[in-house]
């Protein structure tokens, strides 16, 4: 999946630098998500700098349904600033007993 | 609104009103109150003086979703102190519709070898039958001749080897809405009361008419439609149908709160292969069945029919908890297996919680390795077998560390904690520690709670707030278990508590607000804790084992930290 918008229109080009990453979405959060297998997640591109949260958003996927989020493995705020290569794995909030 | 009391020495029952000291109450505030009342706190769990209380929530019988929930409570032979084991299925909304408050079984036959049936038909006539031929029978064979015996349409309620055998791992198992008997009362070892009893199964005509009348029918329908609403309207529901409570696995796998290889380690490296969301696509592939209906009046549908390879019926339903204590707290990641031994617990009457712990505590110790499925499997056929060693594994953790000398048991109150491991969820060790159950998740699942990096209003690694959020929880899960609504159907308190209370008091025909469902909740407790106070526990028995307090748990690397004066503070209520 490309991130649109990596290219201004008009003469002036600004030039994002982009990464991958990869996300898998457990639960139903990643049912209406396109090109996402509910087993082995998906790759995406987003710019340098991007947070767990820019992520969220980018997926178009609304914030609360999101419970819990791990970086490669381990457990990350939504603030968390992600680099190239990073797992991310997002959870629906929890609840039961 | 009646009792029926089942008198197991003369074999006589006696249908009777219910008295006004237990007016209004229903599901576990019945049994925890009546058993504080009526049972000597030191009697031996498996003697005549104990009773066995089988009742159904305050709701349950109504239209209100959700909330065909029995109550069964005794004096546990597991835990030495009070206890009421709760489960779905059909069985509790049939007592419901027959108007059958509660069913009281009291003392036991002169001959322990004896076995009855107490069959109960459309009118709410109740009786007791010979069962000697049923002797030994595992409970899907039980059910399936039970059946052709008595008709299709029952709801049978029993035990299988393991009760019979009065093992303290036992269950009580009931049927579900396709009629197998997969749903278990598995915690504290009431099969073998049950057992102890003479009682083989319990046979419930489901055509009964005799629901109690409601005081206010009309609030009472406006109210269970608000509720159902809510229920309906909540995203976590569509999650629970899809992937059932399986979907657990992976979130808490993440936070590193599942107890892997007799929670040595908090976090299992086979988590993805035994994940609610692997499960879901394993049971599509093969034609198995998701979003299953389980219980009666069920519009959640966490059940599921996990098959094989072959599409061929394996269990139902494979539930988080029993994917942990076969998963991963035996370092087992072959679903396939798991599910193999959910459907031998079912089928031999075992809890599938105390069961798997028991294994992992067998391989912590070293008998067998961590990750050998088929050797788990093994184990669990010895209980059946009767053999020593599954004598063990039937009577649960406790009893394997101290055969085999080893003292990493995860228990509280000689009952085995379940998937989350308390280390890494402070608040579930305070809920562990101070329940008068012994080791129970349901008492009070403060795990969302503390889950602090989103939104948890709690640090999981700290002790501040964890006491009085734990007791909140404590005392709101005694009145959810007392009205008979399932836990996780509490998605419909969305509709606000006071739309419960109002349903209450539409059946009480007097009022009853949040300050009453407030007093209830301690009403229960108080009643819970005088009873173990009176059967020998002090504050000394709301610890938990020293493994937690010693042992960093990876991938935190944290430890208990509620101090000994905080768990004592519990019950300042």
């Amino acid at each position: 999946m490309k991130l649109p918008g990596a290219q201004v229109p008009g003469n002036f080009k600004l030039w994002i630098v982009m990464m991958e990453i990869t996300v898998r979405l457990y639960g139903l959060l990643g049912k209406n998500v396109a090109g996402h297998d509910s087993l082995k997640g998906m790759m995406v591109e987003m710019p340098e700098g991007s947070t767990v949260r820019d992520l969220i958003a980018y997926l178009s996927i609304p914030r609360e349904k999101v419970g819990i989020a791990s970086v490669d493995g381990s457990l990350a705020k939504e603030t968390r600033v992600l680099t190239a290569g990073n797992f991310v794995r997002l959870y629906r909030p929890i609840s039961g007993g | 609104m009646k009792f029926l009391k089942v008198d197991m020495s003369s074999q006589t029952i006696a249908a009777t009103d219910v008295p006004e000291a237990y007016a209004g109450l229903g599901g576990r505030g019945l049994t925890s109150i009546m058993i504080n009342n009526e049972v000597p706190p030191t009697c031996d769990p498996l003697g005549p003086e104990n009773k066995l209380i089988i009742a159904p929530g305050f709701l349950t019988g109504t239209s209100l979703v959700n909330s065909s929930r029995l109550s069964i409570g005794a004096k546990s032979p597991l835990t030495g102190g009070i206890k009421e084991s709760n489960v779905g299925g059909t069985v509790a909304a049939d007592l419901g519709h027959l108007g059958i408050t509660a069913i009281i079984v009291e003392d036991k036959p002169a001959d322990s070898e004896a076995l009855y049936l107490l069959k109960i038909d459309a009118e709410g006539n109740a009786a007791l039958l010979d069962g000697a031929a049923y002797k030994g029978l595992r409970t899907y064979e039980l059910v399936r001749q039970l059946k052709a015996a008595h008709g299709e349409k029952n709801s049978i309620t029993c035990i299988g080897p393991a009760g019979e055998f009065l093992l303290t791992g036992s269950s009580i198992q009931t049927t579900d809405a396709d009629g197998r008997p997969c749903r278990a009362a598995g915690r504290g070892g009431l099969g073998a009361v049950m057992g102890a009893k003479g009682i083989k199964a319990v046979i419930v005509d489901r055509g009964g008419k005799s629901t109690d009348p409601l005081a206010d029918a009309n609030v009472f329908k406006e109210c269970a439609k608000r509720y159902a609403k809510a229920v309906r309207d909540d995203e976590g529901t569509e999650d629970l149908a899809q992937l059932g409570s399986a979907f657990l696995v992976a979130p808490i796998n993440a936070v590193g709160a599942f107890p892997t290889r007799n929670a040595r380690e908090g976090q299992f490296e086979g988590a993805e292969k035994i994940s609610g969301e692997t499960m879901a696509e394993v049971i599509k592939k093969r034609g198995g069945i998701n979003a299953h209906m389980g219980c009666a009046q069920c519009i959640i549908r966490c059940s599921n029919e996990y098959v094989d390879e072959k599409g061929d019926y394996v269990t139902s339903s494979l539930e988080y908890e029993t994917i942990w204590s076969m998963g991963g707290m035996l370092g087992n990641d072959d679903l396939d297996s798991i599910a193999r031994l959910d459907f031998l617990c079912d089928d031999i009457g075992l809890d599938t919680i105390s069961t798997g712990v028991a294994v992992a505590v067998a391989m912590d110790a070293g008998y067998k390795p961590f990750g050998d499925g088929q050797a788990a499997i093994d184990m669990v056929e010895a209980v059946a077998e009767g053999t020593e060693m599954g004598k063990l594994i039937g009577n649960g953790p406790a009893a394997v560390g101290q055969h085999f000398n080893h003292d990493r048991v995860p228990v509280m109150k000689n009952q085995s904690m379940a998937a989350y491991d308390p280390r890494a969820l402070q608040g579930m060790a305070v809920t562990y520690a101070t329940t008068p159950m012994g080791g129970d998740h349901t008492a009070g699942w403060v795990v969302a709670d503390n889950i602090a990096e989103w939104g948890g209003k709690l640090d999981p690694f700290a002790a501040e707030g964890q006491v009085e959020n734990s007791r909140n929880s404590q005392l709101h899960m005694a009145v959810v278990d007392t009205v008979g609504i399932c836990d996780f159907a509490q998605s419909g308190f969305g509709a606000g508590l006071d739309n419960v209370c109002k349903m209450v008091a539409a059946k009480l025909g007097k009022p009853f607000g949040e300050d009453d469902w407030a007093a209830l909740g301690k009403r229960i407790l108080k009643a819970e804790l005088d009873f173990n106070r009176k059967a020998g526990f002090t504050k000394a028995d709301d610890r938990l084992p020293k493994m937690f307090y010693e042992e960093p748990l990876p991938p935190h690397n944290k430890v208990v930290v509620i101090s000994d004066e905080d768990m004592d503070s519990t019950w300042d209520i």
